[in-house]
Formats: C-alpha cells, structure tokens, sequence
C-alpha cells in the first residue's frame, strides 16, 4: 500500500513523510501495519472525520499529504461575479501561503493592466511580493500557488472576448493543467433566476431550497472509463438506468442544478478537458452558486466557506480579509455635481 | 480588482458586449485569431515611439507638425461561414415573375468568408514615431486590440528597443479620476484604478516582455472608441506633448484644442455650442 501511494505521489516531501510513517497515533492507536491495510479511498473519506483531529501531528500530517491532489480553482466570469470575488477572499485571506507564479497569456481576454492589490492592514502587496518583489502590475489572468495545501489558483480579472471561449480553454487552460500536472480541476461558477440556460438545467425550486451552491463532480477516470460508461448509456434496451450517470457531472442531493446545459461556460470547459489528452487528471469538480446580482460580496464570503467542501486539503478559512479594490466594485467615483464634471459614475 | 463595465443598458454584469466575429456562437471549435501586417520601419529613426488611442490624435495636429505616413498596420480575420441547415423559403408561385426585378435568394451565392479589416496608419514627426489605434467597441472585437499589440511589442522587442528608443503610452481609463502616471518599475494608479482597451493591452505587452516604458493614464468618459476628454485633462496632456515638438507653444496649444473639439472629444459642456 505504502509502496503504490509513493508510486502514486511524486513530490519528495510526500515521500519524506511516509517514511516517518512508524510513528503511532497516540490516541487512536493506529499502527503502521493497521494504516497499510486501509484502502486509499477510506482514508480520503476521513479527512471529514471527526477523529482526525485526535490524531498526533505526524499522522495528520501523513493523512493530508495522502488526501493532497495538485488542485488547480479557476473562477468563470459569471453572474455578479461572484467566483472571481471568491478568489480575491481566498488569495488574500491566505496571503501568507499563497504566492504569485506568473502571469498568463491573457490574448483571449478583455485587456486589463492595474496596480497590485493588497488588504488594508498591510503595508505592501504581500501575495505578490514574496515571489515577485519587483512586480509593480497585474494583469488579465494570473496563476498563484499554495505550497503547504498544493492548491494552484487562477484569477482572471476580465470576460473572455466573446468567441474566443474555446481558444481559451484549449491553448491556456489545458497547457496550465499540463504544466503543473493537475489531478482535480475546481470550475466556480454562479448564476441567478434571469440565466434561462441554468434555470433549465435545475430541478429543485430556488425558492424553497435553502442550498444556494450545487455541487457536481466528473470523474475523469481513464479514457477506458468514459468509453465503457457511454457504451452502457447507449445500452437502450435494458432497464438498467438508474446505476448509469445521467449528466456529466454527478451533483449532490441538495444542489439546485442537478445537471449542466451546453450553453453554459462550463460545458466548453469540461468538453475541451475531457477531449485533451491529460494523463493526471482525475476528475473535474464544478461549484456554482445562485445568487441575486447586486453587492454579491456575501455571495462570495458564502462560497468561500464551501470551498474546503470541494478541496479537502483546504482548511476552513477563518478571517475573511477582502482586498482594498472591492472598495471600488460598486463605482469609485464621486457622484458629479455639474455637467462639465461627466453625467455618469 | 474586478473589471466593472461601462454599459447605460442594465444587461448581467460580467457580459461585456463586443462584435462577434463567429459563424456559430456555440460552436466547440476554436475561432481564428487575427493576422497583423506591419510595414518595414527603421526604428533607428527615431528617439520615441508614442503608443496611443485615437482619441489623443488631436495632441498629433497633421498639418502643423507635418506628419509623415510610414506605412500601414493591418489587422485582418478571415471567418469561413458554415453553410446553413436551414431550408428556404419554398413558394407555391415564381419568384422571378413576382419580382423581376429582385434577385432570387435560391441563386444567391451563400458568402463562404466573411473578412473584417482594422487598419492604422503609422506616421511620424521629427524624430517621433506614433502608432494610434483607432478603437470602436460597436465595430471591432478587442480581439484586434490584443493581438495589434502583441504584434507592435513583438516588433519592438526584436529591434531592442530598451536601449535607443523611448516607449511611451498615452492612454485613457473611465476609472481614474486625475492623471496617472505608469512606468514600467511605479506607477501612481491604485486599487480598484485599472486600464483597459489599447492601452490595457499594449500594457500587458510591455509588461510581459520587460520593455521598459513610460506613460500617462488620463481620465475619460465613455466607452471604448468614444472617449470624451475634460479641459483640465487637456491643458494637462498639452503640456506634456509639447515638450517633443518644436512648434510654438500657443499655436500648438490652439491648435490641440481646436482639434480637441472638432473630433468630439470634448465633453459636453466645454465642446462649444457653435463651431
């Protein structure tokens, strides 16, 4: 067991800490021997458990690299924004473990170039200047990176040019996954009531639901996997439905979109991943909230609570600490008192 | 630090509405990109290459400064149609004896490309090289914005141009409030302050390639392509273009504000009400 999940894990700090493995739990009492003979997937399961918490700071440790995947989050530019606000809270509430990697090919993007963003009680941009001291812009799309959670971050400040989505994720997003050899994709999303195409794709009432974020998931599996389940849904004749996936994506009980439509955003994402050829890659999560457009920063403040539902390794986040240039999302400038000064805010 | 747009229609936030340049917006295929053809310049030349919108042309007066034309910049994409599904309208009599005179949709030759060109004319005084892109937010996809820059810094890049010539970016921005000043190690703009259009793009370039730059963000008003610009801007901008030409200061002064107003680039209440 240990020997596969060293095969399944490459970083050298993994592989450091299975051989401190022969510490025991001091509560639980686990063994080495015991731990072996857990299956992976009943190990990644109890990073939810309350039990974890007993154990000594070795084995936790030991169980959050086993349960760590290379975890790229990407925001899509969606209704109020809401995902790409929930980035900001997470980068700059974890700016001490997050660093800036570089900038990315923003070609398919609507230009933008501004100062570096940094929270209040800060004297500089700490995100950025760690790895990048003399960085003095940002840009459209950047890429960040959490060592310790092994959590790849991209924030993309503007829409993607419109017909220009499937150059998009095809000559930038996949070379990313490529690159950092990514095992779970995270897709934020958001939609409200006037989105026609998700509305379809719903099934519980929003109205009465009280779970704004629905949660799907992909598993990517093997090219074989994917082949053998559409050979089973093409199977018509037999009753057998009910065992087969009827969506892409696998939602949870209580989402609210039970499935995703071919006009969304996500679907050109998940089409061009599924179609590249990505031998890490093992699923893709997709998180979307419905939200009311307006000051969507508590719609944001509510998905960032939720991510560490999605990415295990990431703990709850304490302290939400919002950029300075929220200040700026709902109109930065004074309301004009005369004509010459301009009729719009 | 979020893009905010500037739209009086209360459409969803996050679209931003640009020409599309696809046959099929749900289309899975990629689309093609533009191809930018640019003239032959010995960068040599020159001391400064001035990177800027249309809308700061009247600080450029062609006659007074005698602006010479190098060449032009263009920008095509080719967008092959794909033939429509679709049956047409099928009609119980003739069409040609109802209307001699019309052609027949059934003969019609469906167009198999649609072309869409953005040109820019380079031209320079003294020893000034100025490349003005002339935006339209109705009329071109930022796509041409994008790679028209990529493909200037590119250029610039293969002449080196950190070491003889000056790079310098005048652009405007609807979420500043007083002029700001970008180079490439400071700048004065802060967040949520941010810069998009050409000189967003031709930003993100420079910054991409470590070209050292100077530059000016102005305020404006309105969207892309239709900037309006106030006098105190104005006055401030001539001030800082008048070191580079060797006109008469008030005559070029008068001359930027006569221009100022004749392209519409004034805001309201200072454009005059008789010309």
């Amino acid at each position: 067991m240990l020997e596969k999940m060293r095969e399944g894990y490459k970083s050298q700090r993994i592989v450091a800490a299975l051989d401190q493995a022969s510490v025991c739990c001091t509560v639980c009492k686990l063994t080495c021997a015991r731990i072996d003979s857990v299956d992976l997937k009943v190990l990644q399961k109890s990073s939810r458990l309350h039990h974890l918490l007993s154990l000594s700071l070795s084995w936790k440790r030991w169980i959050l690299f086993c349960i760590m995947a290379p975890t790229l989050v990407v925001p899509l530019v969606s209704t109020g924004n809401v995902p790409q606000l929930t980035v900001d809270l997470l980068l700059h509430s974890l700016s001490s473990e997050f660093s800036f990697v570089r900038s990315v090919d923003s070609t398919h993007l609507h230009p933008f170039v501004g100062p570096l963003d940094y929270v209040l009680d800060q004297p500089e941009p700490v995100l950025f200047k760690k790895s990048a001291p003399e960085k003095t812009y940002s840009t459209a799309l950047e890429l960040f990176y959490n060592q310790s959670k092994d959590v790849y971050v991209l924030q993309q400040r503007t829409p993607v040019i419109r017909g220009y989505l499937n150059n998009y994720v095809k000559d930038v997003i996949i070379p990313l996954i490529e690159a950092h050899d990514i095992e779970d994709v995270v897709l934020l999303d958001s939609f409200g009531s006037l989105d026609q195409d998700v509305a379809e794709a719903t099934t519980l009432s929003s109205r009465t639901s009280s779970n704004f974020i629905s949660d799907g998931t992909c598993e990517v599996g093997s090219v074989t996997d994917i082949i053998r389940n559409f050979q089973q849904s093409l199977n018509l004749n037999e009753r057998s439905a009910s065992s087969l996936p009827c969506s892409l994506f696998t939602f949870s009980a209580g989402s609210i979109q039970q499935e995703i439509t071919t006009k969304q955003q996500v679907f050109n994402f998940a089409y061009h991943i599924l179609n590249a050829s990505l031998p890490t890659l093992k699923r893709i999560r997709y998180c979307s909230a419905y939200v009311h457009e307006g000051d969507n920063s508590e719609d944001a403040h509510l998905l960032c609570d939720h991510l560490p539902h999605i990415i295990a390794s990431l703990g709850k986040i304490v302290n939400h600490t919002p950029p300075v240039s929220w200040k700026g999302v709902y109109g930065s400038r004074p309301i004009p008192s005369s004509y010459d000064e301009g009729v719009f805010v | 630090m979020l893009f905010k747009q500037w739209n009086e229609i209360a459409e969803p936030r996050h679209q931003l509405d640009s020409p599309v340049g696809i046959a099929d917006e749900g289309s899975l295929q990629a689309c093609a990109l533009p191809k930018v053809s640019f003239p032959v310049i010995d960068f040599k030349m020159y001391r400064r290459i001035v990177l800027s919108s249309a809308v700061m042309n009247p600080l450029f007066p062609e006659r007074l400064l005698k602006l010479t034309n190098i060449g032009d910049m263009e920008a095509t994409l080719e967008i092959t149609t794909v033939g429509s599904t679709e049956d047409g309208a099928i009609h119980s009599w003739s069409f040609d004896e109802n209307f001699p005179n019309e052609m027949d949709p059934e003969r019609a030759q469906p167009e198999e490309t649609r072309s869409f060109k953005v040109s820019t004319p380079i031209v320079s005084f003294d020893d000034t090289l100025i490349i003005s892109l002339k935006e339209n937010f109705l009329k071109d996809s930022p796509i041409f914005t994008n790679i028209i820059a990529e493909r200037i810094v590119r250029e610039l890049a293969s002449y080196g141009a950190s070491n003889d010539i000056d790079v310098v970016v005048l652009g405007t921005s609807d979420q500043v409030t007083e002029m700001k000043q970008v180079d490439h190690d400071s700048t004065t703009l802060n967040p949520p302050e941010f810069v998009t259009g050409f000189a967003g793009a031709i930003l993100t370039q420079l910054i991409g390639c470590c070209i050292p730059f100077q530059g000016i963000i102005a305020p404006s008003e309105g969207p892309i392509g239709y900037e309006k610009l106030n006098l105190v801007t104005m006055q401030e901008l001539v001030n800082l273009c008048h070191q580079w030409v060797t006109v008469d200061r008030d005559v070029y002064k008068n001359e930027c504000y006569r221009r100022w107003r004749l392209e519409g680039a004034a805001i309201g209440a200072q454009s005059g009400l008789y010309i």
